[in-house]
């Protein structure tokens, strides 16, 4: 294949990946490494962005804190694109698409992780789903006094802050990859 | 003891931990690379503070965000200031938070209730 097929083929993609998508306002796509910069340039574009569109300020601060959750999940959690190869120290790799639609903003992720650590993650996520938000504000307590917390983060307070910062359920799906790995693949949904 | 003080970066906190000036205040963006690397000289100095604790101590906490990782920290960080209000001195904490922002108001409410702390809520305009 030449060059300029690979350019045609790409932009075909990208066409038919716009095209099917509800929300027509696309803020940010990205596939690739999640360092810790690009979490920050992300939330960082985002936030102004928001801003000189005169958003609300809560929504601002709410949109912000659910992107760097979500990116801060993929750098920490996810696996390479070559998930063989995988080594402690590397960024995880993931997609993702911010969006925007006259009711809300839309934050999905898609990442791989191994099927093992997939299954742990569809047990806590189910989990705090049915919770009130009550009880989600004890959990999120509980977790945070209680909750094994290491320099990756961890005890699952993302998610629970998602869940409550959103108060909709989490939108998650598991797609098997390869046996081995799965992918993850997480929609948040913010009300404007 | 010597002051700390760790400038503020685009995700990372202002620190100012003195002693000599009465001042303690952690202000800014708490979203670090590595939480535990970035606020263990903290909790250290605080550490080493709780053994000669002012008879009153004034800490100002004025983030204008701070993410999950960075929120135990913030616990353990509290939880050396209510250390030192169990040794018998008194302890203050000034929650700081934009007018607007519910969000941070409701993040004080939560950690004055998980640790045996007298809190102050003050809010501000840009």
């Amino acid at each position: 294949m030449s060059m300029m097929d690979t350019v045609k083929g790409y932009f075909a993609l990208i066409n038919e990946y716009y095209s099917n998508l509800l929300e027509k306002e696309i803020i940010i796509a990205y596939d690739g490494d999640v360092t810790h910069q690009v979490m920050k340039a992300f939330t960082s574009l985002l936030e102004q962005k928001l801003i000189s569109e005169h958003e609300k300020e809560t929504v601002i601060r709410r949109l912000y804190h659910i992107l760097v959750e979500c990116l801060q999940n993929i750098n920490r959690h996810a696996e390479g694109f070559y998930p063989k190869e995988h080594v402690e120290d590397y960024p995880g790799r993931g997609a993702l698409l911010v969006s925007k639609s006259d009711e809300f903003y839309r934050v999905i992720t898609a990442n791989l992780v191994r099927t093992e650590h997939a299954a742990v993650l569809k047990t806590f996520l189910d989990k705090i789903n049915p919770l009130n938000r009550a009880e989600l504000n004890e959990y999120y307590k509980t977790q945070l006094m209680n909750g094994d917390l290491s320099s990756k983060g961890g005890a699952g307070l993302g998610f629970i802050d998602i869940r409550r910062k959103t108060s909709r359920k989490l939108d998650f799906h598991f797609v098997d990859f390869d046996g081995e790995y799965s992918f993850f693949l997480c929609n948040v949904t913010l009300s404007r | 003891m010597a002051a700390l003080r760790i400038e503020p970066a685009d995700d990372t906190p202002l620190i100012i931990l003195n002693r000599e000036e009465e001042r303690f205040e952690i202000s800014g963006k708490s979203m670090p690379e590595d939480v535990i690397d970035f606020y263990q000289p903290v909790l250290d100095w605080l550490a080493s503070y709780r053994s000669a604790p002012l008879e009153k101590t004034i800490f100002d906490i004025r983030l204008i965000y701070f993410n999950t990782a960075s929120s135990k920290l913030l616990l353990d960080l509290l939880m050396i200031l209510e250390e030192i209000r169990e040794q018998g001195h008194e302890v203050l904490v000034r929650w700081h938070s934009m007018t607007y922002d519910e969000d941070m108001q409701e993040a004080g409410r939560e950690y004055a209730d998980m640790v045996d702390l007298d809190f102050e809520y003050l809010t501000y305009d840009k």
